[in-house]
């Protein structure tokens, strides 16, 4: 829990109550207490601290607070919309060298393709 | 033939001489290891007649992968069609706005935004409803002062159309649950990607979609565009 972890480069919003992410890959919803914890990973404070305001404002012991956010921050992780901030590196998108060293892209891939 | 439009390669396949001249000037060379196969769009302009008179003939058509973007038999309005379409890849987004596939229809002097796949209908059911249809495959949507923006044709000096926005269709699949509204901006999303230049949108973008959401949530794709 004393590990610090970051929300990922990732375009997010709240939407009433819960929170949608959008990656590249995937479109994810967070439900309300969810959307909470996301909005708590900085990247500066603890896991720890986060869990220890979540607690006081829930009036809950921290413990079960940890219990319920790790499998959720687990999962963040693993699907890289989540960083543990010791491990940000920069990451270039692919491109491709055009003519006169300029470097194209790519537009998004048409329906059904 | 590829394109560049600002940055982002387009492939482009059509049939249509004067077309290709009009984009000859965006013609550009890429790499040989450039995935150049998937075709973004093609203008099928002139197809082939059939056999005999009495069998079907086909409709000209603009596509966007499978997607039928406009069918008309105005070959004017297909490749006005396919060069808005060109035109709103290129098109700013001012802060605060966000990008939106669909058909933009003109009436009473305000943009209703369907579905892309209503372009399939065709020009002339759309007007038989009332509708102007102004293909542009995308629109760029101002979400505070709730105004649709289409882009000029491309290489065209006629400023962008600008007009108030009525109503707007969502394509999320018929007979939808009562999703909880994450759901249903996070279904709405894949509209704010399908004809922009990047796989993703910026928080920027998607706390527009939200709002725009809020004041003025879309249509079901099961109400008709009447």
């Amino acid at each position: 829990m004393d590990r610090t972890v970051a929300r990922g480069d990732v375009a997010w919003a709240v939407a009433g109550d819960e929170l949608v992410v959008q990656t590249a890959a995937a479109t994810h919803v967070l439900d309300p207490t969810s959307a909470v914890l996301w909005q708590c990973l900085d990247g500066v404070s603890t896991l720890r601290e986060v869990f220890t305001d979540i607690a006081d404002v829930f009036a809950i012991p921290v413990d079960h607070v940890a219990a319920d956010c790790l499998p959720a921050i687990d999962s963040w992780l693993a699907t890289g919309i989540a960083v543990d901030t010791s491990a940000l590196a920069e990451v270039q998108p692919p491109n491709v060298e055009g003519e006169h060293g300029r470097t194209w892209r790519r537009l998004t891939n048409p329906p059904n393709t | 033939m590829s394109l560049a439009i600002g940055d982002v390669i387009v492939v482009v396949a059509t049939d249509d001489d004067a077309l290709a001249a009009t984009l000859a000037p965006w013609q550009a060379t890429v790499p040989s290891d450039f995935d150049l196969l998937q075709v973004d769009f093609s203008a099928e302009l002139h197809p082939q007649p059939p056999a005999h008179r009495s069998l079907p003939r086909s409709i000209p058509v603009v596509h966007h992968g499978t997607v039928v973007l406009a069918r008309s038999t105005d070959l004017d309005e297909l490749r006005d069609a396919l060069l808005r379409s060109l035109g709103s890849i290129a098109m700013e987004l001012p802060a605060g706005c966000l990008r939106l596939s669909g058909v933009p229809l003109l009436r009473d002097g305000g943009i209703e935004l369907a579905a892309l796949q209503t372009g399939a209908d065709g020009s002339r059911a759309l007007r038989r409803r009332g509708f102007d249809p102004l293909y542009s495959g995308s629109v760029v949507i101002d979400p505070q002062a709730l105004t649709v923006q289409i882009a000029a044709p491309l290489g065209s000096s006629v400023p962008p159309v600008l007009a108030p926005l009525g109503r707007w269709w969502s394509d999320l699949p018929d007979a939808i649950p009562p999703w909880p509204f994450g759901q249903r901006v996070a279904m709405t999303v894949s509209r704010a990607v399908s004809m922009a230049p990047s796989p993703v949108v910026t928080s920027e973008e998607l706390a527009a979609l939200v709002s725009l959401m809020e004041t003025r949530p879309p249509r079901s794709s099961s109400e008709p565009v009447e």
